[in-house]
């Protein structure tokens, strides 16, 4: 942890706001991203990371200076983008591009996309929505670590952190999560024919 | 997939959180198994894929909207705390500390200022002063049983008794005055000066009606060392009253005195008239008496007789009486002791260190009842912060509730 972001750390603890959101500016970034891979689509991305953070800033009191402050960090982000989406799953909101969870798996909604533009980004949306889609084929537990690793590039002793995991079941955690990946993108591509990059 | 080799090497190997040793044998592997080879290949293939997935930047207005969401938390935070601050934060430090305290002091006034404590010394010397001053008491009490005696009033012979009045009252020009004197002392000495009261009121031939001596504080420490205050009544014959009376101011620092006087000269000479004239009746009466013929009218006279005697009897008392105040004047003497003002340095009394020990002793004996009462208290509220206790934990699990739910 260097040193402005300890200072930085400090002043948000008394209570100083404009502290608190330099320190957050190269992170909230990464926070709406997890959320958005998580929750899968943008509103509720903004939601979840927004409440996140305001998590963050309630308990910054209670961070001690031990551990760092990214691990930490994340490891709201995480925990909210999880319970996000279990309050969202009792107040029953559905959205198109949410996966249905069901007791033989998750799957996700197919909807067309109405909306049209050059042929590139078609093609780039596309992949990403497929993509995406493919990330939401899998359990959470997964979908986060494969977020958190691949996506996000976290090693996997920060994921240790974030997670709350000892290393060795991160490490058979991501390498299952690859796997399942890889299946269901083998899969989708049989399906929709779409090519990977 | 037959292979057994350990896919989580494999990931570990494409993220490369493996050691050299470790890498090797991945490696190895690889070059080996085809199967392995291919696996590799697709999962670093889908990490590719992932890693180059764009990174989404924020929304328009995504920082403005934390801002003000983080700016409305604040208010919150503040009014909840201000909330807290003035409601249970303060109330668990400065209103349990003033309760506490407010308890402490009630128990420690209770235990010091016991009733029970309270001093029996002064009732005690009152008493000793009545006793000691038994002796000189004794004369006017008998002067008073003699006054105030009617059946041997009425055994006297009248004339013997007038005599009497005329020749043992003083008064001024024939008249009959009442007088009282008030001095108000402070004296270095009370007793030498108690005594030297009474002692002149002997020699002048009076006697002390009344006295009461007393501490002026009782109680706590102050008790055994407390100047003493009191008052006494003396009775001085009329014609000493004023040597006496200026004597007493002598003794000490005056601070009130008056002297007061009342004429009684009319009532007396109306009471006294009255008397000759029943007298007359009497003897009349007796006379009646003697020609009596029959029983009734001896029956009638002796009532009428017996009525005029009473009448006399009682007038003749209020007469002794007046005679009694105007003969012997009152001075009501009140004294209270100063501490005498030491111009010299005295240096410790003697039982400096007993005292400071009596004084310590008694101290830690309080405190050890006050601790032993305290003890005794909590234990005896132990079932009610029970009951507290429990209603508070419900109340915090509903609070925490509410709270997390606004979030």
């Amino acid at each position: 942890m260097d040193l402005t972001e300890k200072i930085l750390i400090e002043k948000s603890q008394k209570g100083d706001m404009e502290s608190f959101e330099k320190l957050i500016k190269e992170y909230q970034k990464g926070a709406y991203n997890i959320a958005y891979r998580m929750l899968g689509n943008t509103e509720d991305a903004k939601d979840a990371s927004q409440e996140s953070i305001i998590k963050i800033y309630r308990s910054i009191d209670g961070f001690k200076m031990r551990s760092s402050f990214k691990t930490w960090f994340y490891r709201i982000v995480t925990n909210t983008c999880l319970d996000y989406r279990r309050k969202r799953s009792r107040n029953n909101v559905l959205y198109i591009d949410n996966a249905l969870n069901t007791e033989e798996g998750s799957y996700s909604r197919e909807v067309e996309d109405p909306s049209d533009g050059p042929e590139e980004i078609l093609l780039k949306n596309e992949n990403m929505e497929a993509l995406q889609r493919c990330i939401f084929g899998m359990p959470e537990k997964y979908r986060m670590a494969i977020i958190l690793r691949d996506i996000r590039g976290f090693s996997y002793s920060e994921m240790g952190e974030i997670m709350e995991l000892p290393e060795g079941t991160v490490k058979s955690r991501i390498s299952r999560a690859r796997i399942m990946l890889k299946k269901i993108i083998n899969d989708n591509a049989e399906q929709n024919d779409i090519k990977t990059v | 997939m037959n292979c057994e080799f350990d896919k989580t090497q494999i990931n570990a190997y494409i993220d490369g959180e493996l050691n050299a040793e470790e890498i090797s044998i991945v490696e190895e592997h690889i070059e080996s198994c085809e199967e392995c080879k291919a696996l590799y290949e697709e999962l670093k293939n889908v990490r590719e894929m992932l890693s180059a997935a764009e990174e989404l930047e924020l929304p328009d207005g995504y920082e403005e909207e934390m801002h003000q969401k983080l700016l409305g938390l604040n208010k919150l935070i503040d009014a909840r705390s201000k909330k807290r601050i003035k409601g249970i934060k303060n109330y668990n430090w400065k209103q349990w500390t003033a309760l506490a305290a407010i308890l402490m002091v009630g128990f420690v006034s209770y235990n010091v200022w016991n009733p029970s404590g309270f001093n029996m010394k002064s009732a005690q010397y009152d008493m000793a002063v009545t006793a000691e001053e038994a002796g000189i008491m004794e004369a006017p009490q008998m002067m008073e049983a003699g006054s105030s005696s009617k059946q041997e009033n009425s055994m006297r012979n009248i004339e013997s008794e007038e005599a009497e009045y005329d020749g043992e009252t003083a008064n001024i020009e024939g008249r009959k005055i009442i007088r009282n004197g008030y001095v108000n002392l402070e004296v270095d000495n009370f007793e030498q000066i108690y005594d030297e009261i009474i002692f002149m009121t002997e020699t002048f031939g009076g006697f002390v009606q009344e006295s009461n001596t007393g501490k002026r504080f009782y109680g706590g420490p102050a008790n055994e060392t407390s100047l003493l205050r009191g008052s006494l009544n003396i009775r001085i014959p009329e014609k000493s009253f004023l040597i006496v009376y200026n004597k007493i101011k002598e003794l000490g620092e005056v601070n009130d005195s008056s002297i007061g006087g009342s004429d009684i000269t009319f009532q007396y000479n109306d009471i006294s008239s009255q008397i000759a004239n029943l007298e007359v009746q009497e003897a009349r009466l007796r006379d009646i008496m003697e020609k009596a013929e029959n029983v009734e009218e001896l029956l009638q006279v002796e009532r009428e007789l017996n009525r005029v005697r009473t009448e006399i009897d009682r007038m003749t008392g209020m007469i002794k009486n007046w005679d009694n105040l105007v003969s012997y004047s009152t001075i009501n003497v009140s004294l209270t002791e100063l501490a005498p003002n030491s111009t010299e340095i005295e240096g410790f009394e003697n039982d400096f260190w007993e005292k400071a020990k009596r004084e310590f002793v008694k101290s830690v004996n309080q405190v050890i009842i006050l601790s032993q009462n305290l003890f005794v208290w909590i234990i005896s509220i132990i079932p009610f912060l029970f009951i507290l206790g429990v209603l508070a934990i419900i109340l915090a699990i509903i609070l925490k509730k509410k709270r997390k739910r606004r979030i």
